[in-house]
């Protein structure tokens, strides 16, 4: 049959342009093919599409299934077309038009759903910059700002506001404020670590002395600042003016609680001698160059208990004068010593006991460490019957007694007695006692107690010990004993903890007791002993030793810490505190 | 030639920050606390922690200053180059401020903060000192929507190339040119890369269908896969721009909201020092 194909194009200002082709075929094909009929050059049409072909009954479409063509919108499988009839193939419509002359088809084709913009399709896919997924960089600052700020400002500020105080033996459990914590509280109050508010009482005030005061009341100061000669010096005022947190720093875990750096006590003790001569103390920096020789408290009259300090170093006048004759060398004897029981060897520790729970050693006493061995028996006969010690007089009396009663009870066997006390009788007859024999006896005693007493105080017991003493002149059993002063500690302002140092030392390494013959002897080692293994806060190779190792800031006897604080501590702050309800431990 | 920022001005900044830093370390290494261990609270600790406090600002001040061209003052390029060393002279200033204290609290929240956006400023300057060069010579004196443009006109091309040859690889063709995309999520974008590119698959389905192709279409498919292989390097390129792109860019992404985070963490660590003195 014979053909004619035109192919419409719509120009953009609405014109249409037109092609036409005569084919001359057995019946018109449509198809990417370049042999068909109706050439449609696109790729959602098939090589070939669809055929129309002229049968007696007039035109008719075939197709494959599924081919998606339509005659007039309905899908067309093998559908008889005519004119006017719209055909549509893929993306074109054809047309069945009005007859030419000598043509058995005219058909109109146009593109009518073209495949678009290839460009603006890709670009619609696309997603080529961060921003066009809708990221915003100043919505996510807002929103971290302000999250950061609720969170670590906002919540703990409302907690803190609306804080009721507990007990501080309570826990408090979680607090928004915890985010705060500028660092690991030290181990002593770890306790009471969850209460911020026993320390932090008020919003940006510095933690004040009251809330240190209201555990530890008992704290002393340094000095008493109160005294003349030490109010009189600016620096010293200004010590008296620190607070707690000057010195005792909390958050920084368990090392800086306490200050340790030597020159907080150098700073003044570098140069005391200058600045406070009056305190009579020697100037102190490092331990291994700058301290003193040690300088004992010794005794100075143990009668008067008068006490001096004397540096180890001016031997002439380091005499301990405690009214004891104590020979060390005679009891550390290697062969022994005559105890209660036969011979033995004593040790250190035979007298000196360390006191349990604390760094220093029980005292020396007649009772508890001599008398074991050093028992006052004055009359061999009756060893049971002792003299009482530290009462002279008591004890001359009690021996007068004793003998007056056995001069007056009878039953002494004594060969020197120049004078029987009682004449023998016979059983049930009773001896009358005639004034010469009540006499003799008591004559006797008297005689007999002032022997045994002079024996006793002035060789065998007392003075064997003690420096002893007779009032001449002052008529029998007058004798006196010098109060004896035993040093407990012969460094009161040092601090030596002997249980630490046992393991590893003897006592004879430090204390020179062996060899000591006297009692007058002070059996310290010199601080060359300890520089052996202890240096200054910095040494590298020996145990770094700083003031506070040995000495203490807040001094027994001082006044306590609280007086004379600055403004904003006083006392009437902390009441003005517990007004408000603020937890102040102890006192409520 | 271009002057790097580093080398800017003879190293004016880099010689500045160094002053700092040296300054910082000198004070800390001889710096004894009058009191406990070294930390935040020292003389030192608020000396350093208010200049760090102070850099910050002056940082921060950066993001506004950038945007006011010809502000007066000094040039923009002087305030950037500054702003690279005397962040990160930051880094010294603000670990020092510390005293190595770290724990789970705002104090190191402000800290982190502070590093990570210090970092992410590294990167950033990294980022601007290799990636431009790198864009350039991938971009070859077109851009991205030119490049766009012509892998369009690839689409086409192959489409019309694709007629003469069979129905399969018309819409294998075509599926290439519909579904192929450039970019697309944060981590595509920063990859350079598409996995499942439609284009690529088509590539090489057409390539294995070409080996089995009648003589007759062997120049189509030759012309065909000639199309492809072009639209496929000029994807690469495409998507490489757009890493180059993402990678400038990803970095303020942290750099900016992470700084005002840290504003934030600053103003509560100020505070809740001073609130529990």
């Amino acid at each position: 049959m014979e053909i004619l194909v035109t192919y419409l194009t719509r120009r953009q200002n609405g014109g249409v342009s037109r092609r036409s082709e005569e084919r001359s075929a057995e019946a018109v094909h449509f198809g990417r093919s370049t042999n068909a009929e109706v050439y449609l050059p696109d790729p959602r049409i098939r090589f070939e599409h669809a055929v129309i072909h002229q049968r007696p009954g007039g035109l008719f479409i075939e197709v494959e299934k599924l081919s998606g063509v339509r005659v007039n919108g309905r899908l067309a499988q093998n559908t008889p077309v005519g004119l006017g009839d719209v055909i549509s193939i893929g993306p074109f419509d054809v047309t069945l038009v009005e007859l030419p002359d000598g043509k058995d088809i005219a058909i109109e084709v146009e593109l009518v759903r073209p495949l678009g913009d290839d460009y603006a399709q890709l670009a619609a896919r696309s997603t080529v910059r961060l921003v066009d997924h809708g990221l915003s960089r100043r919505r996510l600052a807002w929103i971290g700002f302000f999250a950061v700020l609720v969170f670590f400002l906002i919540m703990p500020i409302v907690f803190f506001s609306q804080y009721t105080p507990v007990p501080a033996k309570d826990t408090v459990g979680f607090r928004p404020d915890t985010v705060w914590d500028s660092g690991p509280i030290s181990a002593p109050h770890r306790f009471i670590s969850d209460q911020c508010n026993l320390c932090h009482q008020k919003p940006f005030v510095q933690v004040m002395d009251g809330a240190c005061l209201s555990c530890h009341a008992n704290t002393t100061h340094h000095f008493d600042a109160a005294k003349p000669e030490i109010a009189g010096i600016p620096d010293f005022r200004n010590l008296a003016a620190r607070k707690c947190n000057s010195c005792h720093q909390e958050h920084n875990g368990n090392q800086a609680i306490s200050v340790s750096q030597e020159r907080f006590c150098t700073d003044c003790h570098g140069d005391i001698e200058t600045t406070l001569p009056q305190a009579a103390l020697k100037n102190a920096g490092s331990f291994d160059k700058d301290h003193p020789e040690f300088r004992p408290t010794v005794v100075a009259n143990s009668a008067n208990r008068e006490f001096k300090r004397v540096s180890l170093d001016d031997t002439a006048a380091l005499v301990e004068r405690s009214g004891l004759k104590f020979p060390h060398e005679l009891h550390l004897k290697k062969e022994g010593v005559r105890g209660p029981k036969g011979k033995e060897t004593l040790d250190c520790n035979g007298c000196h006991q360390l006191t349990k729970g604390a760094a220093n050693f029980d005292p020396i006493g007649m009772e508890a460490t001599c008398e074991r061995c050093h028992q006052l028996v004055f009359d061999p006969r009756r060893p049971d019957r002792t003299l009482p010690h530290g009462q002279a007089n008591n004890a001359q009396m009690l021996i007068r007694e004793f003998y007056s009663d056995y001069g007056l009870r009878g039953g002494i066997n004594d060969v020197q007695d120049p004078a029987p006390a009682f004449e023998r009788h016979r059983p049930g007859e009773q001896a009358p006692v005639t004034a010469q024999r009540q006499t003799n006896p008591l004559e006797w005693a008297d005689q007999q107690a002032q022997r045994v007493a002079d024996q006793s105080f002035g060789k065998t017991m007392c003075g064997n010990c003690h420096e002893v003493s007779y009032g001449k002149g002052k008529g029998p059993l007058n004798w006196a004993v010098v109060p004896a002063t035993v040093t407990r500690d012969w460094l009161p302002l040092g601090r030596f903890d002997h249980s630490a140092h046992f393991d590893m030392l003897k006592c004879s390494e430090c204390h020179a007791a062996q060899s000591s013959k006297k009692a007058t002897d002070v059996l310290l080692p010199k601080i060359a002993v300890c520089k052996d293994c202890h240096g200054g806060e910095k040494a590298s190779n020996k145990v770094p030793s700083t003031c506070i190792t040995c000495h203490d800031f807040h001094l027994p006897g001082a006044p306590k810490m609280g007086a004379g604080m600055p403004a904003g501590n006083t006392p009437e702050g902390e009441a003005a505190l517990s007004r408000n309800n603020m937890p102040i431990v102890g006192r409520n | 030639m271009h002057q790097s920022i580093l080398v800017f001005r003879n190293f004016r900044y880099l010689k500045w920050a160094a002053a700092v830093i040296a300054l910082s370390v000198v004070l800390y290494w001889f710096h004894e606390p009058a009191v406990g261990i070294p930390n935040g609270g020292t003389w030192l600790g608020y000396a350093l922690g208010g200049f760090g406090a102070i850099l910050i600002g002056w940082l921060m001040w950066f993001g506004i200053r950038k945007r006011r061209y010809g502000g007066g003052g000094a040039p923009v390029e002087d305030w950037l180059s500054a702003h690279v060393y005397l962040g990160l002279a930051l880094i010294f200033v603000a670990t020092l401020h510390t005293g190595f204290q770290f724990g789970w609290n705002v104090h190191t929240v402000a800290y982190v903060l502070m590093m990570i956006v210090i970092v992410s400023g590294v990167f950033g300057m990294f980022a601007y000192l290799r990636v431009p060069e790198l864009m350039t010579n991938n971009r070859r004196g077109t851009t991205l929507v030119q490049m766009m443009h012509e892998i369009s006109d690839l689409d086409a091309a192959c489409r019309e190339a694709a007629l003469a040859l069979g129905d399969e690889i018309n819409q294998i063709v075509l599926a290439a040119a519909q579904n192929t995309r450039i970019g697309g999520g944060v981590v595509r974008q920063l990859s350079g890369d598409d996995p499942a590119c439609p284009t690529r698959d088509a590539n090489s389905t057409v390539r294995h269908l070409a080996d089995h192709a009648p003589p007759g279409q062997a120049e189509g498919f030759r012309v065909l896969l000639g199309l492809l292989a072009r639209k496929e390097e000029l994807l690469a390129r495409a998507r490489r721009d757009v890493r180059y792109k993402a990678i400038l860019d990803i970095w303020l992404y942290f750099h900016v909201p992470l700084s005002f985070a840290l504003l934030g963490a600053l103003i509560a660590h100020i505070v809740a020092v001073f609130f529990y003195w």
